[in-house]
Protein backbone atom coordinates (compact mmCIF):
# COMPACT_ATOMS: atom_id res chain seq x y z
CA UNK A 1 0.00 0.00 0.00
CA UNK A 2 2.93 2.16 0.64
CA UNK A 3 3.72 1.72 -2.45
CA UNK A 4 0.37 3.17 -3.67
CA UNK A 5 0.74 6.43 -2.04
CA UNK A 6 4.21 6.94 -4.08
CA UNK A 7 3.12 6.13 -6.84
CA UNK A 8 2.04 8.06 -10.04
CA UNK A 9 -1.45 6.90 -9.89
CA UNK A 10 -1.98 8.34 -6.70
CA UNK A 11 -0.96 11.78 -7.75
CA UNK A 12 -3.20 11.70 -10.45
CA UNK A 13 -6.16 11.10 -8.23
CA UNK A 14 -5.05 13.50 -5.65
CA UNK A 15 -4.96 16.21 -7.88
CA UNK A 16 -8.56 15.54 -9.70
CA UNK A 17 -9.67 15.39 -5.90
CA UNK A 18 -8.43 19.01 -5.17
CA UNK A 19 -9.54 19.94 -8.81
CA UNK A 20 -13.24 19.05 -7.54
CA UNK A 21 -12.77 20.18 -4.16
CA UNK A 22 -11.77 24.04 -6.22
CA UNK A 23 -15.05 23.84 -7.99
CA UNK A 24 -16.92 23.02 -4.66
CA UNK A 25 -15.07 26.05 -3.32
CA UNK A 26 -16.37 27.97 -6.34
CA UNK A 27 -20.01 26.79 -6.48
CA UNK A 28 -20.34 27.43 -2.49
CA UNK A 29 -18.19 31.70 -3.08
CA UNK A 30 -20.73 32.39 -5.82
CA UNK A 31 -23.93 31.25 -3.91
CA UNK A 32 -25.21 29.15 -7.15
CA UNK A 33 -24.39 25.54 -5.68
CA UNK A 34 -23.45 24.53 -9.29
CA UNK A 35 -20.28 24.97 -11.42
CA UNK A 36 -19.99 25.14 -15.63
CA UNK A 37 -18.94 21.86 -15.15
CA UNK A 38 -22.23 20.57 -13.58
CA UNK A 39 -24.66 23.16 -16.13
CA UNK A 40 -23.05 21.40 -18.90
CA UNK A 41 -23.82 17.94 -17.91
CA UNK A 42 -27.00 18.92 -17.00
CA UNK A 43 -27.59 20.32 -20.10
CA UNK A 44 -26.31 17.64 -22.41
CA UNK A 45 -28.25 14.67 -20.16
CA UNK A 46 -31.82 16.56 -19.86
CA UNK A 47 -33.05 14.96 -23.41
CA UNK A 48 -32.18 11.53 -22.36
CA UNK A 49 -33.54 12.33 -19.45
CA UNK A 50 -36.84 13.06 -20.72
CA UNK A 51 -36.81 10.13 -22.90
CA UNK A 52 -35.81 7.97 -19.75
CA UNK A 53 -38.66 8.92 -17.43
CA UNK A 54 -41.09 8.49 -20.61
CA UNK A 55 -40.25 5.38 -20.87
CA UNK A 56 -39.91 4.17 -17.47
CA UNK A 57 -43.07 5.67 -16.63
CA UNK A 58 -44.88 3.85 -19.31
CA UNK A 59 -43.19 0.46 -17.62
CA UNK A 60 -44.36 1.37 -14.04
CA UNK A 61 -48.00 1.71 -15.58
CA UNK A 62 -47.79 -1.72 -17.50
CA UNK A 63 -46.48 -3.62 -14.78
CA UNK A 64 -48.81 -1.51 -12.25
CA UNK A 65 -51.53 -3.10 -14.48
CA UNK A 66 -50.17 -6.51 -14.44
CA UNK A 67 -50.02 -6.84 -10.81
CA UNK A 68 -53.82 -5.29 -10.19
CA UNK A 69 -55.24 -5.81 -13.40
CA UNK A 70 -56.38 -9.14 -14.13
CA UNK A 71 -59.66 -8.89 -13.21
CA UNK A 72 -59.74 -5.63 -14.20
CA UNK A 73 -58.21 -6.63 -17.80
CA UNK A 74 -61.33 -9.17 -17.87
CA UNK A 75 -63.62 -6.73 -17.39
CA UNK A 76 -61.94 -4.20 -19.66
CA UNK A 77 -62.22 -6.93 -22.44
CA UNK A 78 -65.47 -7.31 -22.26
CA UNK A 79 -66.44 -3.90 -21.90
CA UNK A 80 -64.46 -3.49 -25.32
CA UNK A 81 -66.13 -6.33 -27.24
CA UNK A 82 -69.57 -4.82 -25.88
CA UNK A 83 -68.77 -0.76 -26.82
CA UNK A 84 -66.15 -0.82 -28.89
CA UNK A 85 -66.89 2.10 -31.42
CA UNK A 86 -68.16 4.13 -28.64
CA UNK A 87 -65.19 3.33 -26.38
CA UNK A 88 -62.59 4.42 -29.41
CA UNK A 89 -64.83 8.36 -29.29
CA UNK A 90 -64.95 8.60 -25.71
CA UNK A 91 -61.17 8.02 -25.69
CA UNK A 92 -60.77 11.11 -27.49
CA UNK A 93 -63.26 12.95 -25.73
CA UNK A 94 -62.32 12.00 -22.74
CA UNK A 95 -58.23 13.03 -24.34
CA UNK A 96 -59.93 16.44 -25.42
CA UNK A 97 -61.84 17.36 -22.38
CA UNK A 98 -58.46 16.61 -20.25
CA UNK A 99 -56.16 18.42 -22.15
CA UNK A 100 -59.18 21.54 -22.62
CA UNK A 101 -59.75 21.54 -18.30
CA UNK A 102 -55.79 21.43 -17.53
CA UNK A 103 -55.47 24.66 -19.57
CA UNK A 104 -58.72 26.15 -18.89
CA UNK A 105 -57.27 26.02 -15.51
CA UNK A 106 -53.73 27.81 -16.69
CA UNK A 107 -55.70 30.09 -18.52
CA UNK A 108 -57.73 30.72 -15.40
CA UNK A 109 -54.44 31.39 -13.62
CA UNK A 110 -53.38 33.82 -16.57
CA UNK A 111 -56.78 35.52 -16.88
CA UNK A 112 -56.61 36.80 -12.79
CA UNK A 113 -53.26 37.41 -13.16
CA UNK A 114 -52.52 38.62 -16.51
CA UNK A 115 -48.90 40.12 -15.30
CA UNK A 116 -47.70 36.47 -15.07
CA UNK A 117 -45.77 35.04 -17.10
CA UNK A 118 -45.07 31.05 -17.27
CA UNK A 119 -43.07 28.29 -18.88
CA UNK A 120 -43.87 25.36 -19.07
CA UNK A 121 -41.89 21.92 -18.37
CA UNK A 122 -42.25 18.63 -17.63
CA UNK A 123 -40.11 16.26 -14.70
CA UNK A 124 -37.59 14.54 -16.33
CA UNK A 125 -35.73 13.43 -12.86
CA UNK A 126 -36.04 12.92 -9.32
CA UNK A 127 -32.98 13.73 -6.84
CA UNK A 128 -31.93 10.26 -5.28
CA UNK A 129 -30.03 12.73 -2.62
CA UNK A 130 -33.24 14.45 -1.75
CA UNK A 131 -36.16 13.45 0.73
CA UNK A 132 -38.98 15.58 0.13
CA UNK A 133 -39.22 15.17 -3.49
CA UNK A 134 -37.04 17.56 -5.29
CA UNK A 135 -37.16 16.84 -8.84
CA UNK A 136 -35.75 18.15 -12.37
CA UNK A 137 -37.53 20.09 -15.27
CA UNK A 138 -36.73 20.07 -18.79
CA UNK A 139 -36.71 24.35 -19.10
CA UNK A 140 -33.89 25.74 -17.90
CA UNK A 141 -32.37 29.86 -18.34
CA UNK A 142 -32.80 29.69 -22.34
CA UNK A 143 -36.61 29.45 -20.87
CA UNK A 144 -36.20 32.52 -19.00
CA UNK A 145 -36.19 30.24 -15.78
CA UNK A 146 -34.24 32.15 -12.47
CA UNK A 147 -33.12 30.26 -9.60
CA UNK A 148 -35.95 31.41 -7.07
CA UNK A 149 -38.98 31.28 -9.42
CA UNK A 150 -42.05 29.93 -7.82
CA UNK A 151 -43.03 26.20 -9.92
CA UNK A 152 -46.89 25.80 -9.95
CA UNK A 153 -49.63 23.11 -11.09
CA UNK A 154 -53.12 23.58 -12.38
CA UNK A 155 -53.89 22.57 -8.50
CA UNK A 156 -51.22 24.98 -6.85
CA UNK A 157 -48.09 26.14 -5.94
CA UNK A 158 -45.51 23.00 -5.74
CA UNK A 159 -41.76 24.57 -5.61
CA UNK A 160 -39.33 26.58 -6.05
CA UNK A 161 -36.51 26.96 -8.77
CA UNK A 162 -32.96 25.82 -6.60
CA UNK A 163 -30.28 25.27 -9.53
CA UNK A 164 -30.56 25.96 -13.45
CA UNK A 165 -28.85 25.09 -16.52
CA UNK A 166 -29.33 26.80 -19.78
CA UNK A 167 -31.94 23.44 -20.48
CA UNK A 168 -33.33 21.83 -17.42
CA UNK A 169 -33.43 23.03 -14.07
CA UNK A 170 -34.05 21.50 -10.28
CA UNK A 171 -36.74 22.48 -8.38
CA UNK A 172 -37.23 22.06 -4.36
CA UNK A 173 -40.57 21.21 -3.09
CA UNK A 174 -42.59 22.90 -0.85
CA UNK A 175 -42.75 19.84 1.56
CA UNK A 176 -38.69 20.54 1.96
CA UNK A 177 -37.45 21.76 5.59
CA UNK A 178 -35.96 24.70 3.89
CA UNK A 179 -38.67 26.07 2.28
CA UNK A 180 -40.96 28.43 3.45
CA UNK A 181 -43.58 30.07 2.00
CA UNK A 182 -45.88 33.88 3.40
CA UNK A 183 -49.03 32.46 3.37
CA UNK A 184 -52.50 33.31 4.13
CA UNK A 185 -55.75 31.16 5.57
CA UNK A 186 -58.50 32.55 2.80
CA UNK A 187 -61.64 31.87 5.33
CA UNK A 188 -60.42 33.79 8.02
CA UNK A 189 -57.97 36.11 6.54
CA UNK A 190 -54.81 34.85 9.11
CA UNK A 191 -51.03 35.35 7.97
CA UNK A 192 -48.81 32.43 8.58
CA UNK A 193 -46.02 31.00 7.26
CA UNK A 194 -45.86 27.23 5.63
CA UNK A 195 -42.80 25.27 6.14
CA UNK A 196 -41.64 21.60 5.73
CA UNK A 197 -41.17 19.46 8.56
CA UNK A 198 -39.50 15.77 7.61
CA UNK A 199 -42.31 14.00 9.98
CA UNK A 200 -44.95 15.57 7.90
CA UNK A 201 -43.09 15.74 4.60
CA UNK A 202 -43.59 11.80 4.28
CA UNK A 203 -47.19 12.07 4.56
CA UNK A 204 -47.17 14.36 1.66
CA UNK A 205 -48.21 17.42 3.87
CA UNK A 206 -46.91 20.84 5.29
CA UNK A 207 -47.32 22.80 8.24
CA UNK A 208 -48.71 26.62 8.54
CA UNK A 209 -47.23 28.22 11.62
CA UNK A 210 -47.27 31.21 13.45
CA UNK A 211 -51.24 31.24 13.43
CA UNK A 212 -52.35 33.69 16.53
CA UNK A 213 -54.62 31.98 19.38
CA UNK A 214 -57.12 33.56 18.67
CA UNK A 215 -57.02 32.23 15.21
CA UNK A 216 -60.79 30.98 13.41
CA UNK A 217 -59.01 28.61 10.94
CA UNK A 218 -60.77 25.45 10.73
CA UNK A 219 -60.28 22.24 8.61
CA UNK A 220 -61.13 22.75 4.97
CA UNK A 221 -60.08 26.33 4.79
CA UNK A 222 -57.92 26.93 1.92
CA UNK A 223 -54.37 28.06 2.33
CA UNK A 224 -52.90 30.26 -0.47
CA UNK A 225 -49.64 32.59 -1.03
CA UNK A 226 -49.78 35.99 0.64
CA UNK A 227 -47.43 37.71 -1.91
CA UNK A 228 -44.80 38.17 1.41
CA UNK A 229 -41.34 38.99 0.34
CA UNK A 230 -42.26 39.75 -3.38
CA UNK A 231 -40.56 36.63 -4.05
CA UNK A 232 -44.05 34.58 -5.27
CA UNK A 233 -47.47 35.69 -6.28
CA UNK A 234 -50.33 36.55 -4.33
CA UNK A 235 -53.36 33.88 -4.24
CA UNK A 236 -51.57 31.03 -5.29
CA UNK A 237 -52.90 28.06 -3.62
CA UNK A 238 -50.81 26.09 -1.17
CA UNK A 239 -53.49 23.58 0.13
CA UNK A 240 -56.38 23.05 2.09
CA UNK A 241 -56.46 22.92 5.97
CA UNK A 242 -56.80 19.21 7.71
CA UNK A 243 -56.42 20.03 11.20
CA UNK A 244 -55.24 23.19 13.72
CA UNK A 245 -53.24 22.54 16.43
CA UNK A 246 -51.35 24.34 19.39
CA UNK A 247 -47.86 24.44 18.70
CA UNK A 248 -45.33 23.02 21.51
CA UNK A 249 -44.66 26.29 23.81
CA UNK A 250 -48.70 27.22 23.49
CA UNK A 251 -48.02 30.22 22.22
CA UNK A 252 -50.12 29.89 18.98
CA UNK A 253 -51.29 27.87 16.85
CA UNK A 254 -49.92 25.81 13.65
CA UNK A 255 -52.16 24.35 10.96
CA UNK A 256 -51.86 21.48 9.34
CA UNK A 257 -51.72 21.52 5.59
CA UNK A 258 -53.04 18.81 2.46
CA UNK A 259 -51.30 20.34 -0.93
CA UNK A 260 -53.44 19.74 -3.99
CA UNK A 261 -51.31 18.22 -5.96
CA UNK A 262 -49.25 15.25 -5.00
CA UNK A 263 -45.91 16.03 -5.52
CA UNK A 264 -44.17 12.71 -5.74
CA UNK A 265 -46.15 12.13 -9.05
CA UNK A 266 -46.16 15.49 -10.47
CA UNK A 267 -45.47 15.28 -13.83
CA UNK A 268 -46.39 18.69 -15.90
CA UNK A 269 -45.73 22.13 -14.09
CA UNK A 270 -45.32 26.05 -14.87
CA UNK A 271 -43.08 27.99 -13.67
CA UNK A 272 -43.59 31.27 -13.23
CA UNK A 273 -40.84 33.32 -14.87
CA UNK A 274 -42.06 36.81 -14.10
CA UNK A 275 -44.80 38.57 -12.27
CA UNK A 276 -45.83 41.86 -11.19
CA UNK A 277 -43.79 43.26 -8.16
CA UNK A 278 -41.15 40.19 -8.32
CA UNK A 279 -37.88 40.44 -6.02
CA UNK A 280 -34.93 38.49 -6.93
CA UNK A 281 -34.90 35.50 -4.38
CA UNK A 282 -31.10 35.04 -3.14
CA UNK A 283 -32.26 31.13 -2.80
CA UNK A 284 -36.10 29.74 -2.96
CA UNK A 285 -38.89 30.03 -0.71
CA UNK A 286 -37.32 33.52 1.24
CA UNK B 1 -0.56 -8.23 -30.45
CA UNK B 2 -0.67 -4.81 -28.15
CA UNK B 3 -2.83 -3.19 -30.75
CA UNK B 4 -5.99 -6.29 -30.06
CA UNK B 5 -5.11 -5.54 -26.33
CA UNK B 6 -5.10 -2.22 -26.56
CA UNK B 7 -9.02 -2.14 -28.83
CA UNK B 8 -10.10 -4.51 -26.22
CA UNK B 9 -8.80 -2.58 -23.44
CA UNK B 10 -11.09 0.39 -25.10
CA UNK B 11 -13.71 -1.76 -25.86
CA UNK B 12 -14.29 -3.01 -22.01
CA UNK B 13 -14.25 0.57 -20.93
CA UNK B 14 -16.72 1.88 -23.54
CA UNK B 15 -18.71 -0.67 -22.06
CA UNK B 16 -17.92 0.43 -18.77
CA UNK B 17 -19.09 3.97 -19.59
CA UNK B 18 -22.12 3.40 -21.08
CA UNK B 19 -23.36 1.01 -18.48
CA UNK B 20 -22.70 4.01 -15.89
CA UNK B 21 -24.74 6.68 -17.86
CA UNK B 22 -27.52 3.84 -18.21
CA UNK B 23 -27.67 3.14 -14.64
CA UNK B 24 -27.23 7.07 -13.77
CA UNK B 25 -30.07 7.88 -16.28
CA UNK B 26 -31.94 4.97 -14.51
CA UNK B 27 -31.58 6.00 -11.29
CA UNK B 28 -33.09 9.47 -12.05
CA UNK B 29 -36.18 8.10 -13.31
CA UNK B 30 -39.13 9.77 -11.87
CA UNK B 31 -40.81 5.98 -12.00
CA UNK B 32 -37.30 4.47 -10.05
CA UNK B 33 -38.55 3.22 -6.77
CA UNK B 34 -39.44 0.67 -5.12
CA UNK B 35 -41.92 1.33 -2.49
CA UNK B 36 -41.20 4.84 -2.34
CA UNK B 37 -37.23 3.93 -2.16
CA UNK B 38 -34.66 4.85 -4.15
CA UNK B 39 -31.54 3.01 -5.50
CA UNK B 40 -28.15 4.83 -6.67
CA UNK B 41 -26.73 2.06 -8.72
CA UNK B 42 -23.93 3.57 -9.99
CA UNK B 43 -22.19 3.28 -6.64
CA UNK B 44 -22.44 -0.47 -6.85
CA UNK B 45 -21.24 -0.16 -10.40
CA UNK B 46 -17.57 1.73 -9.65
CA UNK B 47 -17.22 -0.04 -6.27
CA UNK B 48 -17.45 -3.42 -8.83
CA UNK B 49 -14.76 -1.67 -11.03
CA UNK B 50 -12.77 -1.15 -8.57
CA UNK B 51 -12.52 -4.29 -6.82
CA UNK B 52 -12.08 -6.51 -10.19
CA UNK B 53 -9.93 -3.65 -11.89
CA UNK B 54 -8.29 -1.50 -10.02
CA UNK B 55 -7.79 1.36 -7.43
CA UNK B 56 -7.43 3.98 -10.33
CA UNK B 57 -9.87 2.74 -12.85
CA UNK B 58 -12.23 2.41 -9.13
CA UNK B 59 -11.16 5.84 -8.44
CA UNK B 60 -11.94 7.83 -12.21
CA UNK B 61 -15.42 5.98 -12.15
CA UNK B 62 -16.21 6.78 -8.89
CA UNK B 63 -15.52 10.35 -9.98
CA UNK B 64 -17.54 9.99 -13.02
CA UNK B 65 -20.42 8.59 -10.94
CA UNK B 66 -20.32 11.62 -8.08
CA UNK B 67 -20.05 14.41 -11.61
CA UNK B 68 -23.42 12.94 -12.82
CA UNK B 69 -24.87 12.21 -9.60
CA UNK B 70 -24.16 16.00 -8.58
CA UNK B 71 -25.16 17.79 -11.85
CA UNK B 72 -28.73 16.67 -10.94
CA UNK B 73 -28.85 17.27 -7.64
CA UNK B 74 -29.99 20.21 -5.74
CA UNK B 75 -27.22 19.90 -2.94
CA UNK B 76 -23.61 21.86 -3.76
CA UNK B 77 -21.91 20.46 -6.68
CA UNK B 78 -18.73 18.33 -5.25
CA UNK B 79 -20.08 16.17 -2.70
CA UNK B 80 -20.60 13.04 -4.36
CA UNK B 81 -17.93 13.77 -6.58
CA UNK B 82 -15.00 13.59 -4.14
CA UNK B 83 -16.86 10.97 -1.78
CA UNK B 84 -17.31 8.57 -5.16
CA UNK B 85 -13.66 9.24 -6.11
CA UNK B 86 -12.09 8.72 -2.40
CA UNK B 87 -14.46 5.30 -1.99
CA UNK B 88 -13.83 3.69 -5.41
CA UNK B 89 -10.12 4.45 -4.85
CA UNK B 90 -10.58 3.07 -1.42
CA UNK B 91 -12.41 0.35 -2.45
CA UNK B 92 -9.95 -1.02 -4.87
CA UNK B 93 -7.14 -0.75 -2.21
CA UNK B 94 -9.07 -2.42 0.19
CA UNK B 95 -9.88 -5.53 -2.29
CA UNK B 96 -5.89 -5.68 -3.11
CA UNK B 97 -4.89 -5.67 0.60
CA UNK B 98 -7.83 -7.23 3.00
CA UNK B 99 -10.82 -8.46 1.26
CA UNK B 100 -11.02 -10.44 -1.56
CA UNK B 101 -12.97 -9.83 -4.79
CA UNK B 102 -16.22 -11.81 -3.95
CA UNK B 103 -19.99 -11.00 -4.06
CA UNK B 104 -20.04 -10.65 -0.64
CA UNK B 105 -17.61 -8.15 -0.14
CA UNK B 106 -18.97 -6.15 -2.95
CA UNK B 107 -22.60 -5.99 -1.58
CA UNK B 108 -20.57 -4.89 1.88
CA UNK B 109 -18.37 -2.19 0.34
CA UNK B 110 -21.57 -0.80 -1.51
CA UNK B 111 -23.75 -0.69 1.22
CA UNK B 112 -20.92 1.07 3.20
CA UNK B 113 -20.12 3.71 0.74
CA UNK B 114 -23.77 4.23 0.17
CA UNK B 115 -24.05 4.49 3.92
CA UNK B 116 -21.22 6.80 4.32
CA UNK B 117 -22.69 9.26 0.93
CA UNK B 118 -26.27 9.32 2.71
CA UNK B 119 -24.84 9.93 5.77
CA UNK B 120 -22.77 12.93 4.49
CA UNK B 121 -25.68 14.00 2.63
CA UNK B 122 -28.00 14.31 5.58
CA UNK B 123 -25.48 15.82 7.79
CA UNK B 124 -24.83 18.84 5.09
CA UNK B 125 -28.76 18.93 3.96
CA UNK B 126 -30.41 18.87 7.67
CA UNK B 127 -28.09 17.68 10.49
CA UNK B 128 -26.06 20.72 10.45
CA UNK B 129 -29.06 23.10 10.38
CA UNK B 130 -30.86 21.15 13.20
CA UNK B 131 -34.19 20.31 12.02
CA UNK B 132 -36.67 18.56 14.07
CA UNK B 133 -37.00 15.13 13.52
CA UNK B 134 -34.32 15.06 10.53
CA UNK B 135 -33.19 11.57 11.83
CA UNK B 136 -36.10 9.74 11.06
CA UNK B 137 -34.87 10.48 8.03
CA UNK B 138 -32.16 8.40 8.57
CA UNK B 139 -34.35 5.39 9.21
CA UNK B 140 -37.13 6.21 6.37
CA UNK B 141 -35.31 7.29 3.36
CA UNK B 142 -31.64 6.35 4.16
CA UNK B 143 -31.67 2.71 5.30
CA UNK B 144 -33.96 1.71 2.25
CA UNK B 145 -31.75 3.32 0.00
CA UNK B 146 -28.52 1.81 1.34
CA UNK B 147 -30.42 -1.78 1.61
CA UNK B 148 -31.10 -1.34 -2.05
CA UNK B 149 -28.10 0.17 -3.26
CA UNK B 150 -26.51 -3.19 -2.18
CA UNK B 151 -28.72 -5.20 -3.82
CA UNK B 152 -27.64 -3.75 -6.89
CA UNK B 153 -23.79 -3.78 -6.14
CA UNK B 154 -24.56 -7.66 -5.95
CA UNK B 155 -25.88 -7.88 -9.46
CA UNK B 156 -23.54 -5.53 -10.94
CA UNK B 157 -20.44 -7.32 -9.21
CA UNK B 158 -21.59 -9.99 -11.63
CA UNK B 159 -22.05 -8.06 -14.54
CA UNK B 160 -18.67 -6.58 -14.52
CA UNK B 161 -16.85 -9.57 -13.70
CA UNK B 162 -18.48 -11.26 -16.84
CA UNK B 163 -17.56 -8.37 -19.08
CA UNK B 164 -13.56 -8.44 -18.17
CA UNK B 165 -13.27 -12.34 -17.90
CA UNK B 166 -14.80 -12.47 -22.08
CA UNK B 167 -12.20 -9.53 -22.26
CA UNK B 168 -9.74 -11.28 -20.61
CA UNK B 169 -10.57 -14.43 -22.95
CA UNK B 170 -9.82 -12.19 -25.68
CA UNK B 171 -6.63 -10.94 -24.94
CA UNK B 172 -5.17 -14.02 -24.00
CA UNK B 173 -4.55 -12.86 -20.13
Amino acid sequence: MRDFFRGRTFKILLALLILVFAFMLRAAYDGTGSTVLSRAISRAAAPVQRVVSDASQSVADTLSHLFRGGRIARENEDLRAENAALREQLVDHERYKAENERLRAYLDIKEQSPELEFAPAQVIGRDTADRFFSFTIDSGELDGVKVGDPVITAEGLVGFVQRTTAASAQISTILDVSTSVGAMDIATRDLGVTEGTVALAEEGLLRLSYLSRESKAAPGDVVVTSGTGETVPKNLVIGTVTEVLPDAKGLSLYAVVQPPADLRTVRDVLVITSFAGQVPAASAGQ
Amino acid sequence: METKKLFWLIAKHTVYALLLLLLFFLQEAPAFTLFGARAIPVIGLFIAVSMLENEFAGGLYGLAAGLLCDSASIQIFGVASMLFLVMGCAAGLLSMYLVNARPRSAVLLTAAAAAVYGLVCHYILYGVWGYAGAARLLLTHTLPTVLLTAAWGFALFFLVRSIRDAVQARIGG
